[in-house]
């Protein structure tokens, strides 16, 4: 492939929308030229999506520092630009050399969304790189995935040489390191992949068979000799001993989380029932406060941004969260640096925490009770009782916050006309109460965003089981609530229940339906998270022209003892306890929050991985 | 509180950036600068500061402002040192200077632009030529374009406070003083284009690049660099110039 010169794509640079998007010198970006491996890590939706996501951050940073690797980025370019690119002949770049995709050693895919899934193809083949593993010696690149969408890799299986499974600080540089061994001999790619594959968390999807059943369903999981029966997850055990990067790049465009992004913990031990990752991301380990000061420090003053945010599963289940925004605060308050805690619990506590962190400014609190009534709620897990929910937003008005983010879903296991009116109710309560508390002239500012989503199942959860609800049936209620929710003080957002459908096929995919995601690629979808770009009589013709019945993905309960594509994956947990939590769901029995009581999901062991809360830290008042 | 006033330039990359973002830029790396600004008091504290005139993306600049308010003065010197550290590719801080603190807002001044735009022109010809029609241009009373759907005109003896032209080969370069700001603002490019479109044929030449050289106030008929401009003499007494 030709080499990109600079020039060639500055001549058409102003012509395109947001242009500084591709340019190769954002703040804090790094550049290497020479290096035994270059590696390019893509995130396969456009840069304002992509370029916060902490994942990518952490693995540049990790390999960047071996002085003897690169590693660059690249995003799926705006539709605008893609267009160019083909009609110029040039290949997709990497943001930082403006190297073609096909002159790396590695291609490292971001799997975050099944709805990114087309993009990926889409940057493979405007890289001029074949599609599909198979089609691909080792004059190619190897490209591989990882994140959360590889806790079920399959769908994606034919197009990718290997997949990492689980937290990617360590074995990133392990890969890397055999590639460079293997680089060095004249052995093929097969090779290179049989090595590969003894690394734990690696999974090489061309080792194994799928083998089903008439009726459809899998009948068995094929190895080779050579390779692992099961893929095991890997994890860090303690995260103060893995690299975090402080000099996060700052962006020219403006992108979604555009603040500086401390991860203070991963893992939740609450167990929602409907969530991958409360359950894939398992064991808690929280980052000490001391740790946590010191980067959140030279973050901010590498980066120069406004705004921090503590990211984590549920932020305020942080043991040590008001410490360590007291101690930071003393910092952030003088230079008019604003924190912000993205995923708060619903409760008084949670509403504490936020009173600290915006003394003055009090605009928005977001907080996501997910179903409208108690009983829902404990099917799902994600128990509260409504009168000290009441209570919680009484303190929240109180407080002086006027704006509500609220989060539902629909479609959820059990869920019936109760359940929905049960949202209209706490809508409406919210919406009383806010009139009775809020002085008079600030009335007018309540607003309640009421975000409602389609429920998709996931695999790993004990909602895997399940069918999911039918498009149709998501839209009348859809049509329910918002009749019901007319109101000058609501604001109503809705995902597409198409959307959800495609989601759902991929979500709880096996290998086969990868034949609909290239044909629907093939006949223009792309960027199909983006409700502008989302076409679903694409993906209606393509699965129906690749056989494939989105009912039997979608709508069907599965028993227990079935194969499911994703057991070839072994995330720690046990299947018992994924199923044993199905069970509970039904008689709507809850399951305590695993840092109160370990309830043997199965991943923590003594010399693993356990649960790590941070350390208790004695604060003098200042 | 003090306030400095700092021009600065936007090269290479920098010419890609809105003015929004070339705002963020710059007061991300103000902060990583550590200088010591002022807060705005209110509900989300920021940077207390005021920019110049917009910058059209794709343009180029070796005269943009801002106004920074400080809480405690810091030397020129350390100022510059400590920007050219934390300023990003494409920006860059190129002179500095305290100003007395009430005077007008950078947006206030009437200002007047210096422009440099660089093209090519394909088949080249003669500067004889050049300078005949560029002679007939600014002859003419009026000039009318359409800009955003809307028709505008430009009356060239009042706007147009000079215009040459130079080529040799297959280069050309304009020079041009415009108002800047506002209404009165007038983009180079249109004239520009309405100079090859009167006169030559459309394809003949195009312009590659477009350099804001120098931005100016009037003061007694005769153009000062705006930085030069230190507000309202009642605020002499400011003590903190130098
Ligand atoms: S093994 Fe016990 S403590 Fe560890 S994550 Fe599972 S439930 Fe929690």
């Amino acid at each position: 492939m030709k080499q990109i010169f600079w020039n060639e794509i500055e001549d058409f640079l102003l012509e395109v929308e947001k242009p500084s998007q591709y340019l190769n010198n954002e703040w804090n970006s790094i550049h290497k030229k020479k290096a035994k491996l270059r590696m390019v890590l893509i995130y396969p939706d456009l840069y304002e999506i992509g370029l916060p996501n902490l994942g990518l951050q952490i693995l540049y940073h990790i390999v960047n520092q071996k002085k003897e690797y690169i590693a660059e980025r690249a995003f799926a370019p705006a539709p605008d630009m893609a267009k160019k690119l083909r009609a110029k002949k040039i290949s997709l770049f990497s943001l930082e050399s403006k190297s073609p995709l096909s002159s790396f050693d590695i291609l490292g895919f971001t799997l975050q969304s099944e709805l990114t899934y087309t993009n990926i193809l889409d940057i493979l083949e405007l890289s001029q790189i074949p599609l599909y593993s198979s089609q691909r010696d080792k004059s190619y690149p190897l490209v591989i995935g990882g994140g959360p969408g590889a806790y079920n890799p399959e769908p994606l299986a034919p197009f990718f040489d290997l997949f990492v499974i689980g937290d990617g600080e360590e074995i990133i540089l392990e890969i890397c390191d055999s590639f460079v061994a293997w680089k060095k001999t004249s052995l093929q790619k097969a090779d290179l992949l049989r090595e590969l594959c003894q690394i734990k968390g690696v999974y090489v999807p061309s080792f194994y068979q799928f083998k089903y059943k008439k009726s459809g369903e899998l009948k068995e999981i094929e190895p080779k000799s050579f390779a692992p029966t099961k893929v095991r997850k890997r994890v860090v055990n303690d995260l103060n001993q893995v690299p975090f990067p402080t000099s996060q790049i700052v962006p020219f465009v403006a992108v979604v989380h555009d603040r500086c992004n401390l991860e203070i913990m991963r893992g939740c031990g609450r167990g929602c029932r409907f969530c991958q990752a409360g359950m894939v991301y398992r064991p808690i380990r929280e980052r000490e406060v001391k740790n946590l000061k010191e980067k959140a420090i030279q973050m901010l003053k590498a980066t120069g941004y406004e705004e921090i945010a503590f990211t984590s599963l549920s932020t305020s289940d942080y043991s040590q969260i008001e410490t360590f925004i007291k101690d930071l605060t003393n910092y952030t308050s003088p230079r008019g640096i604003s924190i912000s805690l993205p995923s708060l619990r619903l409760d008084s506590f949670s509403v504490e925490l936020a009173n600290l962190i915006s003394k003055t400014k009090r605009t928005s609190l977001t907080f996501a009770p997910e179903a409208g009534t108690e009983r829902l709620r404990k099917v799902i897990n994600k128990g509260f009782l409504e009168k000290e929910f009441i209570q919680t937003v009484k303190h929240v008005f109180e407080s002086g916050w006027r704006k509500f983010k609220l989060y539902f879903m629909v479609g959820l296991p059990s869920e019936t006309e109760e359940d929905l009116k049960g949202i209209v109710d706490l809508a409406t309560k919210i919406i009383d109460l806010g009139l009775s508390v809020i002085p008079s002239k600030e009335k007018g500012m309540l607003r309640i965003v009421l975000n409602v989503s389609p429920f998709v199942p996931k695999p790993f959860t004990p909602f895997q089981w399940c069918s999911q609800e039918r498009a149709d049936e998501v839209l009348r209620k859809k049509e329910f609530l918002r009749e019901k929710l007319k109101s000058r003080f609501i604001n109503f957002k809705w995902h597409d229940p198409f959307q959800c459908l495609v989601e759902g096929v991929f979500s709880r995919g096996d290998r086969r339906v990868s034949l609909a995601l290239y044909k629907a690629w093939k006949k223009g979808a792309i960027l199909d998270g983006w409700s502008e770009y989302f076409n679903f009589s694409i993906w209606e013709r393509a699965l129906k022209e690749s056989n494939i019945s989105p009912s039997f993905y979608l709508y069907r309960n599965r028993l227990k003892d079935e194969l499911f594509p994703w057991d070839i994956i072994d995330i720690g947990l046990k299947k018992d306890f994924l199923w044993s939590e199905f069970e509970k769901s039904f008689r709507g029995e809850s399951t305590p929050d695993c840092r109160d009581k370990c309830i043997d999901c199965g991943i923590c062991s003594p010399k693993g991985p356990k649960n790590i809360l941070a350390k208790e830290v004695v604060r003098r008042e200042e | 509180m003090y306030r400095l006033r700092v021009k600065y330039g936007k090269y290479g990359v920098g010419k890609y950036l809105s003015h929004l973002e070339t705002i963020k830029a710059i007061e991300r790396a103000l902060r990583r600068a550590e200088i010591p600004f002022i807060l705005t008091s209110g509900f989300s504290p920021h940077l207390k500061i005021s920019f110049g005139f917009p910058l059209p993306v794709g343009y180029l600049s070796e005269s943009e402002f801002f106004d920074l308010f400080l809480s405690s003065p810091i030397e020129l010197k350390t100022f510059l040192n400590e920007t050219e550290k934390s300023f990003p590719a494409g920006l860059k801080v190129l002179q500095a200077k305290y100003v007395y603190l009430k005077g007008k807002s950078l947006m206030s001044i009437p200002c007047y632009a210096l422009y440099l735009v660089k093209g090519e022109v394909n088949p080249p010809f003669s500067l004889e030529v050049l300078e005949e029609k560029r002679k007939k241009f600014l002859s003419l009373r009026k000039i009318s374009y359409f800009y955003r759907g809307k028709k505008k005109e430009v009356n060239v003896i009042e706007d147009i406070l000079s215009f040459s032209v130079k080529a040799r080969g297959e280069k050309i370069e304009f020079q041009l003083l415009l108002p800047l700001g506002g209404k009165r603002n007038i983009r180079p490019e249109i004239l520009i284009d309405s100079f090859r479109d009167l006169f030559f044929k459309k394809t003949c030449f195009k312009i590659k690049e477009i350099w804001r050289k120098q931005v100016c106030y009037k003061s007694n008929d005769k153009l000062e660099d705006l930085l030069d401009f230190r507000g309202d003499e009642r605020f002499k007494g400011d003590p903190h110039l130098n």
